[in-house]
């Protein structure tokens, strides 16, 4: 069930993350295109052909300090050198290069990255509503969820479920647990706006869970 | 590239299509400042897709009559095959000789070339899209990711590296105009990635992410890295052209010095 709910938390995290970037646009934002995500997990074609081994219990000895999340933790710029350019490619595309990228915090206030720009309402007040999604881990359905966020000059300052899964005996553990964990999220991953997720080779069912799935549902 | 005057770069609504094919999805996102192109950028777009299915067609290993199977079974010459067949198992070999053999192009004793198709698949997509006209866009193939010409006009796309160990978080954020990045690991589909040398699954790395020009390479190269385990990073610091990101088994994490993306991952 933890399992699930993580599950649930990111797949309704990055349709709100994402909502609330359209909306700090001029563009009035399109919930409806949300429905582009509905296949949820239950109508994808079996897959994991891959053979699943028992979780390894080695340690890495190679490491420095823990990785956590951008969202989770006030980002830092890499060591790195800012402007390394990251080689060439040996096919393809000559001009290629790995730019900096700038310094990104939930904290900051009011400038927003220059890939966002932005016509920002002097102090506006709104809601949006998702679309209804379902959710399900496997073959079970777990149900519907569909959120309602609040957003005042862009920034989400509150999400209440409209529609939580219902049919499964866990239902409860899930309002209790994902909605204030995604709230919690929600309002510490604003500033992180990506285009795309690199990510270990998803199956068609793990995408529609994904993040990348709420990008593209809200770049719609 | 379009020397637009970056201030002022209006783009039409972005054109985006999401196609599952390959056993995963790929993720179309093309960008483009008149309205006038969407007509033809969905053509290229279309072209592209019909492209990854004729891929999946001949080099599916799950298709027991893909072209890919049947020569695995000795059922057809390679002569017999696409000449992409050929191309494939050439840059496998390629790959296999500059990994010191840790990707390879076989899995479990069978003929299995999965681990470059699908960066090799669509970095060919992004370039049909190239050829159609397209200066900006993004090819996500089950997260990996072909990028061309940024967002707009002197704006990088911006690409998260999914936590391979906390579901739905962003562990890195690198900014690309041009290039590929790839990560491969143990998250989405248990461990798969096999340590050729022992046979057994390389456990060692959560997820390895590779950046670099093209995706054929990054892609390969983060396969390698997984079945190298704890020589990854050795190996990725010599690989010229090619910066690295990756995070343990145990959580903790490592990048190349050439690495900028932004997080809290220190150098080691």
């Amino acid at each position: 069930m933890r399992r699930f709910s993580a599950v649930f938390v990111a797949t309704v995290t990055g349709l709100v993350v994402l909502l609330s970037f359209k909306t700090t646009q001029a563009k009035a934002p399109r919930p409806a295109a949300l429905s582009g995500v509905t296949p949820g997990v239950s109508s994808g074609p079996p897959e994991s052909s891959a053979p699943v081994s028992s979780a390894p219990d080695s340690p890495a000895p190679v490491s420095s300090a823990p990785v956590s999340s951008v969202a989770a933790s006030a980002p830092q710029p890499s060591t790195a050198a800012p402007s390394t350019p990251a080689a060439t490619a040996s096919k393809g595309s000559p001009s290629a290069k790995v730019s900096p990228t700038p310094t990104k915090s939930a904290a900051k206030p009011s400038p927003k990255p220059t890939t966002k720009p932005t016509a920002k309402p002097s102090s506006t007040t709104k809601t949006v509503t998702g679309s209804a999604i379902t959710v399900g881990e496997g073959r079970r359905v777990f149900g519907v969820v569909q959120v309602q966020l609040t957003l005042t000059n862009g920034k989400i300052t509150a999400v209440t479920p409209i529609q939580e899964p219902q049919n499964d005996g866990h239902s409860a553990d899930l309002s209790s647990y994902s909605i204030p964990k995604l709230g919690q999220e929600v309002l510490s991953a604003q500033s992180a706006s990506i285009d795309a997720v690199s990510g270990a080779t998803y199956t068609s069912n793990a995408y529609a869970q994904s993040v990348q799935a709420a990008l593209d549902a809200a770049k719609a | 590239m379009p020397t637009a005057d970056t201030s002022t770069a209006v783009m039409a609504r972005p054109l985006v299509h999401v196609e599952h094919v390959m056993g995963t999805v790929v993720s179309f996102d093309l960008r483009f400042a008149a309205e006038s192109q969407r007509a033809s950028m969905r053509a290229a777009v279309a072209e592209a897709v019909a492209w990854l299915h004729r891929v999946d067609d001949v080099f599916s290993t799950y298709q027991p009559h893909s072209q890919v199977s049947r020569l695995g079974r000795g059922e057809l010459r390679l002569a017999d095959c696409d000449d992409d067949v050929a191309e494939v198992l050439e840059l496998c070999a390629q790959v296999a000789r500059e990994s010191a053999g840790y990707f390879s192009s076989t899995y479990g004793g069978k003929l299995d070339p999965t681990g470059l198709v699908k960066g090799w698949a669509v970095q060919r997509a992004s370039e049909l899209l190239s050829s159609a006209g397209s200066a900006h866009h993004l090819v996500n193939g089950g997260g990996d990711i072909q990028a061309v010409g940024g967002s707009a006009p002197g704006i990088a796309w911006q690409i998260g590296i999914a936590h391979p160990l906390e579901r739905g978080a962003i562990a890195s954020i690198v900014a690309i105009t041009d290039g590929a990045v790839a990560t491969s690991g143990t998250a989405e589909r248990g461990t798969h990635i096999l340590d050729p040398f022992t046979g057994q699954p390389a456990v060692a790395l959560a997820s390895v992410t590779v950046v670099g020009g093209d995706l054929i390479r990054t892609d390969a190269y983060a396969t390698a890295a997984i079945a190298m385990g704890y020589r990854a990073h050795r190996w990725l610091e010599s690989c010229a052209g090619y910066v690295a990101f990756a995070v343990g088994a145990d959580g903790f994490g490592w990048s190349t010095a050439g690495y900028s993306g932004v997080g809290s991952v220190p150098a080691t």
